[in-house]
This record gives C-alpha cells, sequence and structure tokens, in this order.
C-alpha cells in the first residue's frame, strides 16, 4: 500500500464555512512509491471497510458514512470522508477514528475506485472525570462525572454530574441522551437535577429540583432549535435575618412547569474571541402548563463581530427581555425575574446592582435590556505573539442598560429614562474552548441614587457576555 | 422479680440515666427485686436496658414499669397531696425537657467526653463489633434529641452555649426548689427525686475530661450535698473510683502537642498505599486482571 | 455586628409597642392544623391579655417565612420574632408584663406549667394529626396540601409528615397508642385542674400567659372538627377548665361558645 499524496492545484476551491483539511507531514523517504494525483481527478468509492466495531450498532454507522459514496472527484472523496469522520467523533461513539484511502483492488474493483478504511477504537463502558466548569453567573465549579457513553450501540450515554461551585452551590445531575439518525442531527435529552445557589445580592437562597426533557434539532444547518420542557420544585429561604421582608415573604415552595424554546443562530468563527459574525440566541419560555407559576418570558442576545483591520475586532451585543404575569392565580418568584448587573450584564455595576431593591436585597424586574460597544485588540507591544498571547486580548468597552415595569404604561419611555451608562477597560483571557475571564477598570458614568456602583477594578469569568 | 440494667462506674450504680432512675425507685420503694448487671443488651429481645421482668411480664419502658409496680403496691407518691402530684408531673416534664438533653450532649455530643470517656467506656465493656454498633446507634439518638430540642443549629459551639444556658436554668431552678428540705417533698423522697437523681448524679460524679457543666453543678452545694446524700442512705457500697476505665487528668499543653492518634496514622498510610497502587497500574508496571 | 449597630438594636427594642404590629398564620379556615392553631391562638390570646394591638395577616407560607419554621411570628417594625416563649420574652423587653406581682418560686411553677402543657398537650395534638391515620388521611393531608398545586402537595405533606414522625419518635410519642395519648391528655387536664383547685386564676387574680397558653390548646381542641372526637371528650370531663375556657373567651374574645 502506497501513500497518498494529494497537490491542491485548484487555490480558488475553498468551501466555505468549513474547514480546511489538516496537513499532515509525510515522510518521503519512508514510502515504497509515491504517486502525484491531482485534486480534480474523478474517483469513486468503491467500499468502505470499517474495523473496531464492538457495541456500535451498524445502522447509525452507514449513516454517518453513506454521503461518501456519492463523492465524484478526489477532492469531494477527500472532503466527504473529513465530514464524515467528524460527525462520528461527534456521535460520541468512539475514543479515535483514523481513516485510511487506498486505491481499489480486488475483482469488482473500478477503474477510479477507491477503498477507505475506517479504524476505529470505541469508547469504555465507564467514563469517568474530574474537570472545572464555567457557569454564566460569574462562577467557576469542580465536576466530577461519571459518563457511560454509547450505552445501547447507537450513541445513547448516560451521564451523572456533580459540581461544587465558587459561590457554595452544588449541582448534582443524572442525564440520559439519545442522538438520532437523519440529516438535522436531533438529539434528545432526559434528565433530572438538583441544585443548590445562594443569592447574598437578594438576600435568599434556593434548591431547585426537578427534570428536563430536551429535544433538540437543526432546522437548516445554522439554525438550531432547542424544545425544552422543564418541571422543577424550588425552595426559597432567606439567606440570614437581615434579609428583607419582602424577600421573606416570597419564602416556600413554588412548582414551576414550563415550556421552552431556544433558537440559536451562530455565524461566528469561534465562540470566545470571534473576528467575524454574529450569533442571535432567542429564548421563549411558557410557565404555567400546571404548578403554581406563570409568566410568559422573551429575551434575546446579539453580538456582532467586525474585523476593523488585523487582530482589531469592534464588537456589539445587545441583551434584553420581557416578562408578561398569566393571570391573577399563577405566581412569579423572586428566581424568575430578571436581574441587571454585574461583569456579565453590565459592567461598572455590582452584581444585581441595578433595579428595584428593598432593604439592599435585589427583587428583580420584568423587562431590561442591556448593550454593549467593545474594541478588542491584542495586548500592547504584542507580547507572546502566536503563543501565550494569543489568549488575551485588551478590551476597550462602552455599556449600556436599564430596567422596566411591564405592569406600568409604556414601557419604551420607562427604558429611556434613567439609562445606565458605565465605560472602561480591561483585559480578556480566554479560559479553555468556552469561557473567558475580563478584568475590567470601570468608570460608571449615569447610574440611579439606589443603584449599586462598582467603580474601578471588577472580576468576571463567564460563557456569555454582553 | 428482676432488673436486668447496665454496668456502673464511678461511683454509679449504673452508667444509664434510665437504669439509675429505677433501680433507684425500686430502692426507695423497698421493692424487693433482684438486679442483675449485664453488658450487652443485644443478648436480650429488647435490646435496650433496663429490663424489669416479673411473672410473665418485661417491662422496658419506665411508665410502665412503675404503673405495674403500683399495681403491686410498691408506690411511692402515696402521701403527696393532688397539688403536689400535679407539681411532680409539671416539674418531671421540665426536667425531661432540660436535663435529658444536657445529659445527651455531655456524654455523647461533647468532643473531648465522647472520645476520651463515653466511646472507650462501651468499646471497653460491649463484646467487640457490637460495641461499634451500639455506639454509632445511640450517638446518632442523642444527636437526633438534641435537633429536636435546639433545631437548626449546625455549629457545635452555638450549642454548647444553648447547652450551657439551659444548665444555668435547670441548675438553679432545682436548687431553689429544693432549698433546704432533704427531698423535694419532705423528709422522704419521691419519683421526682428518683429522676433528679439519675440526671443529676452521672453530671457530678464521672470524671468528665471536658469539665464545664460539672463544675458548673459545683456551683450549686445544694445539689451535690442532695446527690450525696441519697448515696450514703441508699448506695453505700458502691466504689468511688474506676471499674472499667481509668480517665487521665491530661495536661493542656501535652494535649496540643500529643501525636497523632494511631488511627490516623493508619489511615495516612492506607491512603499513601492506594494512590502507589494506582500510579502503578495506571502506568501499566503493575498489571490488573480487566474487570470491563 | 458593630457596637453602635447593637445599641441601636437595644434601643429599638425599648421603644413603645407600635401601632402596625401584624400576626402571621396559615389560613384559618382551609389550611390551618390543629398544634399550630392551639399556638396560634394561644399568643394572640396573650397580645389580648396584655392589652395590646395587632393585626392577623394569614398568609399561605406563614410557615416558611418564619425564622424558626413555626408559627405564629409577629412583626415589629423591624423586629421578627416567632413561637409564644420568645414573644413573651419580647413583650416583656418593653416592660410588659402579665406576671409583675408573682414571687420568684410562682414564676417557676408557672414556666413547669407551661412546659407541662407544651409537652402533652402539644404533643399530643402532633399525635392526632400525623401519626393517626384516620385523622392524617381525612384533615391532615387536605388541609396541609391545599394551598400547593398537584403533584407538589403530595411531595410537602410526605416530606412534613415524615419529619414529624422523626420528632414524635426522639421524644417517645410515636411509639403511644392512641389509648395512651388519651391517658396522658387526662392526666395533665387533671394536674391543671388540681393546681387551678377551684380558683378564677392560677396566679392570684389575673390571667398570665399560662392562661393564655392554656386556652390556645383546650379552645383548640374543644372546636376542631375532627373524625375522633375522644380528644375533644376527655378535654370536656374537667367542668373546671371549662369555665376558666369559658371566662377567658368572654372577656377577651367578646363572644360566648357551648362547649
Amino acid at each position: 500500500m502506497g501513500i497518498v499524496h494529494a497537490k491542491d492545484l485548484s487555490e480558488s476551491s475553498k468551501y466555505q464555512a468549513t474547514k480546511t483539511i489538516p496537513k499532515v507531514n509525510i515522510n518521503y523517504e519512508e514510502c515504497e512509491e509515491t504517486k502525484e494525483l491531482e485534486l480534480n481527478v474523478p474517483a469513486r468509492v468503491d467500499k468502505i471497510h470499517v474495523e473496531g466495531l464492538g457495541r456500535t450498532k451498524n445502522d447509525i454507522v452507514e449513516d454517518a458514512l453513506k454521503d461518501i459514496f456519492t463523492a465524484n472527484t478526489f477532492q469531494e472523496v477527500l472532503h466527504k470522508t473529513h465530514t464524515a469522520r467528524q460527525k462520528l467523533n461527534s456521535l460520541s461513539l468512539f475514543r479515535n477514528v483514523s481513516v485510511h484511502i487506498d486505491v481499489s483492488k480486488g475483482s469488482k474493483a473500478t477503474k477510479d475506485g477507491l477503498e477507505v478504511t475506517f479504524q476505529v477504537k470505541e469508547l469504555k463502558r465507564v467514563v469517568g472525570g474530574v474537570n472545572t466548569q464555567i457557569g454564566n453567573n460569574n462562577e467557576g465549579s469542580l465536576v466530577v462525572g461519571l459518563k457511560a457513553p454509547n450505552v445501547f450501540g447507537r450513541g445513547e450515554r448516560l451521564q451523572t454530574e456533580y459540581s461544587y461551585g465558587s459561590r457554595r452551590s452544588n449541582n448534582y445531575s443524572v442525564n440520559f441522551i439519545k442522538p438520532f439518525m437523519g440529516k438535522r442531527n436531533p438529539v434528545f435529552t432526559a434528565g433530572v437535577y438538583q441544585h443548590t445557589s445562594e443569592w447574598p445580592s437578594s438576600g435568599y437562597k434556593q434548591l431547585e429540583r426537578g427534570g428536563l426533557l430536551d429535544f433538540g434539532f437543526n432546522s437548516h444547518h445554522l439554525l438550531k432549535h432547542n424544545l425544552q420542557y422543564d418541571a422543577c420544585i424550588r425552595d426559597m429561604g432567606v439567606i440570614s435575618r437581615n434579609s428583607s421582608f419582602d424577600v421573606r415573604e416570597q419564602s416556600g415552595s413554588t412548582l414551576k412547569s414550563a415550556l421552552r424554546h431556544i433558537l440559536t443562530i451562530d455565524l461566528r468563527d469561534e465562540p470566545i474571541f470571534p473576528s467575524c459574525g454574529s450569533l442571535l440566541q432567542l429564548t421563549s419560555e411558557f410557565a404555567g402548563v400546571g404548578g403554581d407559576v406563570g409568566f410568559l418570558k422573551n429575551d434575546f442576545y446579539l453580538q456582532a463581530n467586525y474585523s476593523l483591520m488585523e487582530d482589531f475586532v469592534l464588537q456589539g451585543t445587545l441583551s434584553g427581555g420581557f416578562m408578561h404575569e398569566i393571570g391573577d392565580e399563577k405566581k412569579i418568584n423572586l428566581c424568575d425575574m430578571y436581574y441587571l448587573g454585574g461583569p456579565l450584564s453590565l459592567r461598572g455595576f455590582k452584581t444585581r446592582g441595578v433595579g428595584p431593591q428593598s432593604d439592599g436585597d435585589a427583587l428583580g424586574s420584568l423587562c431590561y435590556f442591556s448593550g454593549g460597544l467593545h474594541l478588542y485588540t491584542p495586548l500592547p507591544f504584542r507580547p507572546g505573539k502566536g503563543g501565550f498571547g494569543e489568549l488575551f486580548r485588551t478590551h476597550l468597552f462602552v455599556n449600556a442598560g436599564n430596567v422596566a415595569d411591564t405592569k406600568s404604561e409604556d414601557v419604551v419611555e420607562q427604558l429611556k429614562n434613567n439609562l445606565r451608562v458605565s465605560s472602561g477597560i480591561g483585559v480578556a483571557i480566554r479560559l479553555g474552548q468556552m469561557a473567558r475571564v475580563e478584568i475590567n477598570y470601570c468608570f460608571p458614568h449615569k447610574f440611579e441614587q439606589d443603584d449599586r456602583v462598582q467603580e474601578g477594578i471588577q472580576f468576571g469569568v463567564g460563557v456569555q457576555f454582553v | 422479680m428482676e432488673v436486668i440494667a447496665w454496668n456502673g462506674d464511678y461511683g454509679l450504680v449504673s452508667i444509664c440515666p434510665d437504669c439509675i432512675r429505677l433501680i433507684t425507685y425500686l430502692k426507695f420503694a423497698k421493692v424487693p427485686a433482684e438486679i442483675h448487671y449485664k453488658r450487652n443488651p443485644y443478648w436480650f429481645s429488647e435490646s435496650r436496658f433496663p429490663i424489669f421482668r416479673t411473672g410473665r411480664y418485661a417491662l422496658t419502658q419506665y411508665s410502665s414499669i412503675v404503673e405495674q409496680l403500683r399495681f403491686m403496691r410498691y408506690s411511692l407518691d402515696f402521701g403527696l397531696s393532688c397539688k403536689n402530684c400535679s407539681e411532680t408531673l409539671a416539674l418531671m416534664c421540665q426536667c425531661t425537657k432540660m436535663l435529658e438533653p444536657l445529659l445527651e450532649y455531655t456524654l455523647w455530643l461533647d468532643r473531648s467526653n465522647f472520645e476520651q470517656l463515653t466511646r472507650p467506656w462501651y468499646t471497653k465493656v460491649m463484646p467487640f463489633l457490637l460495641n461499634v454498633l451500639y455506639i454509632k446507634r445511640r450517638q446518632s439518638k442523642a444527636r437526633d434529641l438534641l435537633e429536636v430540642h435546639f433545631p437548626n443549629t449546625e455549629d457545635l459551639t452555638t450549642l454548647q452555649g444553648y447547652v450551657r444556658n439551659m444548665a444555668v436554668d435547670a441548675f438553679s431552678m432545682l436548687s431553689t426548689r429544693l432549698g433546704k428540705n432533704d427531698y423535694f417533698y419532705g423528709s422522704s423522697p419521691s419519683s421526682l427525686d428518683c429522676m433528679v437523681y439519675a440526671y443529676l448524679a452521672p453530671l457530678a460524679k464521672i470524671p468528665f475530661p471536658s469539665k464545664e457543666i460539672q463544675d458548673l453543678l459545683k456551683t450549686y452545694p445544694t445539689l451535690l450535698k442532695y446527690v450525696s446524700r441519697i448515696d450514703e442512705a441508699y448506695f453505700s457500697g458502691l466504689r468511688d473510683d474506676h471499674v472499667y476505665l481509668k480517665i487521665e487528668a491530661k495536661d493542656k499543653q501535652q494535649d496540643e502537642s500529643s501525636s497523632a492518634p494511631m488511627k490516623t496514622k493508619l489511615l495516612a498510610l492506607t491512603f499513601v498505599a492506594l494512590a502507589l497502587l494506582g500510579y502503578a497500574v495506571s502506568n501499566n508496571l503493575v498489571s490488573i486482571p480487566k474487570i470491563v | 455586628m458593630s457596637l453602635y449597630d447593637k445599641i441601636q438594636l437595644e434601643m429599638k427594642a425599648q421603644e413603645p409597642w407600635p401601632k402596625d404590629v401584624r400576626l402571621f398564620q396559615p389560613y384559618e379556615v382551609e389550611q390551618i392544623l390543629l398544634p399550630d392553631n392551639a399556638n396560634c391562638l394561644a399568643v394572640q390570646t396573650f397580645l389580648k391579655m396584655c392589652n395590646l394591638e395587632y393585626k392577623v395577616d394569614p398568609r399561605p407560607n406563614a410557615e416558611a417565612m418564619s425564622p424558626t419554621g413555626k408559627v405564629p411570628f409577629i412583626k415589629c417594625g423591624a423586629f421578627i420574632i416567632a413561637e409564644m416563649e420568645p414573644i413573651v420574652q419580647f413583650v416583656g423587653g418593653k416592660g410588659i408584663t402579665l406576671t409583675e406581682s408573682m414571687s420568684m418560686e410562682d414564676k417557676a411553677d408557672m414556666r413547669a406549667y407551661m412546659t407541662l402543657v407544651n409537652n402533652v398537650l402539644g404533643n399530643a395534638e402532633m399525635y392526632i394529626c400525623w401519626c393517626d391515620d384516620e385523622t392524617y388521611r381525612e384533615v391532615t393531608k387536605a388541609r396541609y396540601g391545599s394551598i400547593y398545586p398537584w403533584p407538589l402537595n403530595h411531595i410537602q405533606v410526605w416530606t412534613k409528615r415524615s419529619e414529624e414522625l422523626k420528632r414524635l419518635k426522639v421524644l417517645g410519642w410515636q411509639q403511644k397508642t392512641l389509648e395512651e395519648v388519651y391517658n396522658d391528655v387526662e392526666t395533665c387536664c387533671q394536674a391543671l385542674t388540681d393546681r387551678l383547685d377551684k380558683n378564677d386564676f392560677f396566679f392570684g387574680s389575673k390571667p398570665t400567659e399560662l392562661e393564655a397558653l392554656i386556652f390556645g390548646h383546650l379552645y383548640t381542641i374543644l372546636t376542631t372538627p375532627l373524625p375522633n372526637s375522644a380528644l375533644a371528650d376527655t378535654v370536656k370531663n374537667f367542668p373546671e377548665l371549662i369555665n376558666l375556657i369559658k371566662r377567658i373567651e368572654k372577656t377577651y374574645f367578646k363572644r360566648e361558645t357551648n362547649h
């Protein structure tokens, strides 16, 4: 068997929105025979071998690989093989997938025929791990998890997790995830969870226990939908004797039974420091299908990035939410309200620092918006360029936001009056693939008398920032 | 008629207050019952002491035993007026509410008392393995009782403060009520005396390593004299010193610089051995037959 | 808390009784249970005896709102105090007391009898609500869960029941039979009658917090309809206590009920 080395003759044929095939360094002295093939040579795949299957069922593997047979040129073969390999990896069936393409041999071989061999190594029955995770409430946590991947052979997995957060929160969750075959990547998740958390800025602590059913799919390869049903029993209590009476009045147990739809369109080139593209996320939640909590919530998050010149990125973000009450019998609890303030939503203000409060405890609002204009630049003098320095960005920003009460008239008027504005400069540091840390020096410019302002250094950690 | 009770120590007729209460009642009422001292309640179907046996009956609840004794004409409170009887009932409720949690805390929840006195005593007295089971159950029973009386107190220091305040209230109430009398009602003992003696005698006589409550009791000489009066009159033949376990009065400095006990060392060694084994296995230095 | 804050708090505690004091308890008609009703009525009687103004504010989550998890609790300015004894102490801190002319021995006596009533009548009421299957099925379950949606009502009732059963077990009450509980109630009522000894009140010519507590428990026992009326029947055998109840009801609640 020889090694196939392909030379890309046509520079202009680069597929958009997909990554190029990674280049591999090949030592030519070790090859028995080298042959140069042009990429546009007509080729077709005669056979696909898959070695190493154990408990994985054949149909799901066939479904991922069947597209390869439609290739007509060599470049298409390479490209589709790469896509198939990515799909197999994403199904969490295997630990390792390696591909081997060779000229087709044997009695049934055609003139331009190729044989593709996938060598796969299945995942162990039970996999465990300890990692760290960043949550979106300015909290880092330690996660201990146990996963049983590929339980029935079609990519189903059962995972249990326990996490302990920096804000003394404890989470337990057990989830069962089943991906389905099909072009639209449908995935079904069912899980139960228990989550304790404390909110000193609002004076309460809560224990949530419930179950979640989630059905996710792509209606278009860029549009992801998630349909969820969430039933949760929340036990709320005051955090100390000094909590305000308004918070104490909401102590007790409530049952929230809600339907949720999340729409995500992510056109960015990368999630943490994107240089182009935009992200839109729309969430609608209707609570009131049973239980004693009822509301209709709509929120959105929009982010647009524009590259000014190399490594200088201008980013605009806008986030907002609007909540309706439903009838008199169902109530809205403190833990359902919108809170504005903090390094993730409005820099320059303490967490939950903007909005109505009682005795120093934030009570939340029914409507809010928050926007920002950011300029990301590499660190001055570019230390560690190409390596360590790429984890950092200097960050100049202007944030503005406001809250409103939807029960009274004219929400837009309320949002226009008493606008809160802040600006500042800081450093943003990438953490892994999903999160970042920000250390900013903030200057709040416009705020109300009751707001809790954070002038000076503010530290934030999270996944989604405004 | 016979009674089966826990062994005694440190000058007490029995280490368990329920047993002391019953035996004191028997002595006060001059009941001709044989008292057998045993070391293992699990040997008996009732699994707890005291056990009162007469004819076909085997009873463990104090109230049922007293009821039975009254039926057999051995009553202690026949000389009391209605008002005194009613007062006795109220005071016994108060004693149960204040003295029982106090004693349970001092014996089973106070750290140094439990580690240096209670646990070693029961470990020595009871047979192997059963002692572990009994100690665990008994301690969680004490914890539950303190939880009921002082709900939502997680911090042991705060609990200690509450218990101490309760001790002050209880001792001063009893001391005032006793006054200059020999017993709570005149010159002969009643069932209230049985209960008070059963709770006060252990607090006064056991050489606790943690002396806070005992020192507090010593500031009420009336109560100490009351305990010794009953001892002289009814329990004169008992040894004052230890029978099973000697408690050394430790120097405070010695405690702080004392080396970690054997158990901690053993635990540390086991942990290190497991860690090394895990490292060896994960680096294929040692192979273990595959389970998965 | 700084020293300045502590002094401020002390001074505020000694301010006169405000006009907007509220007493929080569960809904009387459809939610409250026998033992809670007894305690709430006892506190209300005490406040009336002290001639203190208050307003009853019924809340479904009064138990969760309370700092100790028990009802009733009062909100007096910035202070929130729950349960009878702490409320009596708090009122005493403002210089208002029903026992100023009592000797130390009488006060000690009174506290002993209050412990007796709480221990025997209080635990007997708890037993009947949560341990007695008939009452639990027909009364307690429906009332305690009435404020929650399905299935939260079942979960809350189960949780509360196991908590209460554990508590009664630790105190030695869960192991009793219903007969033994009725006997204990009878003994307690006899002890109270003996102490009352044909007088109008227990100590002197004026009622104290002991009378308020006894009124709260006995009035509730007599007027709460249960599947099994044996408890009320037991209390009805003590005419002196019934007369005491009637007297207090007439004086402080300005109404008369036939018991």
